[in-house]
């Protein structure tokens, strides 16, 4: 169950779609996910098509662009996170 | 036409060019660039001079700018003979052009002061959305493509909501705008617009404009017509060509269907009875004829009147051109007292049907539709209905479709259409229905209800609203208790916001988390006792049972949620729980 979307109640849309119950900054597609959940893709399971249809334009907010050689997305928060 | 431009820029310069006369100078220099250009004034004083011709300055400028900023007065520009200053206002276009550019260059390199950078390009009007597009578009040909689409999207995003938030409020003050229902309407669509140069204002009035093109050439007996006849025949024409109602197999409250500049551009045509009405009445106008959507209760129609009579001497005629009779109660030069008639209002439901209601079989419908209506209301129904009314019922609608998007189309967050290729936002949909609802309040309890909504949206979702909102809500909530700013009095929301963007964010390192551990006696076995944090921001990966795809931007040492989120969601069940580290996917 973890890492479900925090605003899952279809009842209330209005207010679930309001009220921030996380404490991150950017809740509309996003969730928060447990390290052992975690399975990251090797590059041959992840090609730079995918990262085009994959993520909506919001994952600029974050990355400059997406490296199909290490199946990573390069970032742009090295202010936040100066070490990933 | 860059073509020819780009190949005559290589040009050298041929022995005696300039020996040429004049015009013909001018003409070549007609298929140069802006840059070229300059840059051949400065070979010769001749050059200089043929080079400043303000008409060829006036032509770059209309071929290189498609978007203006009504402060600009363009068309009036345009048609003045007088006017030569051409080379600067290409001038003023070029600078703002280049001080955007910086600014999204700016943001996409420089995580604090982002707002404030944004603001200041926001500043030149909406001329800029050029530049915002082509950066959209040339994104892919950078080392940023993602940052450059998201942050030239923003910015893009704001200014097409400014200039909807600006004309609202011409609306809100001045009686004297042409077509200020249609105008409401096509404000909502530059908040669902995306980066497109389709769907604005302008071009909303040029498709309702063709389509009045279209049925003059496609009934040319119109013109001929009593008001009676043009109007069965203009909805006929409409509902033939399916540019009114709603395939059947369409879904009445899905969003698309609420939008008029998208009812319009999206090759079904799909629409509500309320824009149907709105482009049905807006066609019936060109033709002469008096006509409006009304309020009636739970479907909206479109009333049709005769066109008054050029002077108040002259006798009003009614639906079939005849004069009415002396005793008729209309009076028609004053609205307040208006009475609707059999002889003079024609309701037709474009949505439905061409075939009209006569008022008798409207009002006893009333009688079922809304039984506890008074007197006063039922004849309002009745009548046209104002441009505010119908805005907020379309922003009620837009709020009623939002709230009834299926939930795994919201949860894509797009509720896409692959039918009519359009995708809104339904964030972006319940925006500008909120912002409607604010600018054109139905009472005091409404407007502090929406506003608290709005600000709620504005503090989570669209904090680059800044200018717009602080110079289009703020003033409006003078007074209003809890969310009332005085003018000259920071919000303290708005103050937030800003010092947030003007903060550099703390940074959080792996190596440091790892080191520091959860002991607190600062002995050597801290050195690896800290959460080993494994992933990294960019990665990729599959969710191991719940199979989606994501990518990490961010994380925490361990579960930062509050305890209602991690007992709703049974981490403790986790095998490692709540002590590991935890991801911000997307």
């Amino acid at each position: 169950m973890v890492g479900r979307d925090v605003m899952s109640s279809r009842c209330g849309r209005m207010d679930a779609m309001l009220t921030r119950t996380t404490h991150s900054v950017d809740d509309r597609s996003t969730r928060y996910v447990a390290q052992e959940n975690i399975v990251p893709l090797r590059p041959d399971e992840f090609s730079a098509e995918d990262a085009e249809k994959t993520f909506p334009a919001e994952i600029g907010k974050w990355f400059r662009r997406y490296d199909g050689q290490t199946a990573r997305f390069v970032s742009n928060v090295r202010d936040e996170y100066p070490e990933d | 036409m860059t073509q020819i431009r780009r190949e005559s820029s290589a040009l050298r310069p041929l022995p005696r060019l300039d020996a040429l006369p004049d015009e013909v100078i001018q003409a070549i220099l007609q298929q140069l660039d802006a840059l070229t250009l300059i840059t051949i004034s400065t070979v010769s004083r001749h050059f200089q001079a043929v080079a400043n011709e303000q008409l060829i300055w006036k032509d770059l400028l209309l071929h290189d700018f498609r978007f203006w900023d009504d402060k600009h007065e363009l068309s009036k520009k345009v048609g003045d003979p007088s006017f030569h200053d051409w080379k600067d206002l290409y001038a003023v276009r070029h600078t703002a052009n280049v001080a955007t550019r910086r600014a999204v260059q700016y943001m996409i390199d420089e995580p604090v002061g982002r707002l404030e950078k944004a603001q200041g390009a926001l500043e030149y009007g909406y001329g800029i959305k050029d530049v915002l597009l082509e950066l959209n578009k040339d994104a892919s040909l950078t080392d940023c493509v993602l940052a450059q689409r998201y942050w030239s999207q923003m910015v893009l995003a704001c200014l097409n909501r400014s200039v909807a938030l600006d004309q609202w409020t011409r609306i809100r003050y001045r009686t004297d705008i042409a077509n200020p229902t249609e105008t409401a309407l096509a404000c909502l669509d530059m908040f669902v617009l995306g980066p497109t140069a389709e769907g604005d204002i302008n071009d909303t009035f040029r498709r309702l404009d063709e389509m009045v093109d279209a049925v003059r050439t496609g009934t040319p007996e119109l013109d001929d017509q009593t008001p009676r006849q043009k109007a069965i025949a203009i909805a006929e024409f409409l509902r033939a060509k399916k540019w009114v109602g709603i395939d059947e197999d369409r879904d009445y409250y899905s969003i698309e269907n609420q939008f008029l500049g998208l009812a319009l551009r999206s090759p079904h045509r799909n629409s509500l009875p309320l824009i149907s009405c709105v482009i049905y009445s807006y066609v019936c106008r060109a033709f002469g004829l008096r006509a409006q959507p009304c309020s009636y209760p739970m479907h909206v129609h479109a009333v049709v009147q005769p066109p008054l009579p050029s002077s108040p001497t002259d006798p009003q005629l009614d639906l079939d051109n005849r004069p009415l009779p002396p005793d008729h109660s209309t009076d028609s030069f004053n609205p307040d007292k208006e009475q609707p008639s059999d002889l003079t209002h024609l309701y037709i439901d474009p949505f439905n049907s061409a075939t009209p209601s006569t008022l008798s079989r409207m009002q006893s419908q009333l009688q079922f539709t809304a039984p506890n209506a008074t007197q006063t209301q039922r004849t309002t129904y009745l009548l046209p209905a104002s441009h505010r009314s119908l805005l907020i019922r379309s922003a009620h609608n837009i709020i009623r479709s939002v709230q009834s998007t299926p939930f795994d189309a919201a949860h894509r967050q797009q509720s896409s259409d692959t039918h009519n290729n359009v995708d809104i936002s339904i964030y972006d949909a319940a925006y500008a229905a909120l912002f409607a609802l604010v600018m054109f309040p139905s009472s005091a309890q409404g407007l502090a209800s929406s506003l608290s909504d709005l600000r709620q949206h504005y503090a989570h979702h669209y904090i680059e609203d800044l200018r717009n909102y602080t110079n289009h809500i703020l003033p409006l909530t003078t007074g209003l208790g809890a969310f009332g700013g005085d003018r000259g009095v920071t919000d303290p929301l708005v103050k937030l916001i800003r010092d947030e963007d003007n903060t550099p964010k703390k940074a959080k390192r792996r190596s440091e988390l790892r080191a520091s551990g959860p002991t607190t006696n600062g002995e050597a076995e801290a050195e690896e006792s800290g959460p080993d944090v494994r992933f990294r921001v960019g990665t990729v990966f599959r969710h191991r049972r719940q199979g989606y795809v994501a990518v990490v931007y961010g994380w925490d040492g361990k579960c930062e949620m509050e305890e209602r989120w991690i007992l709703g969601n049974g981490v403790d069940r986790l095998p490692k729980g709540r002590g590991q580290p935890f991801y911000n996917a997307l």
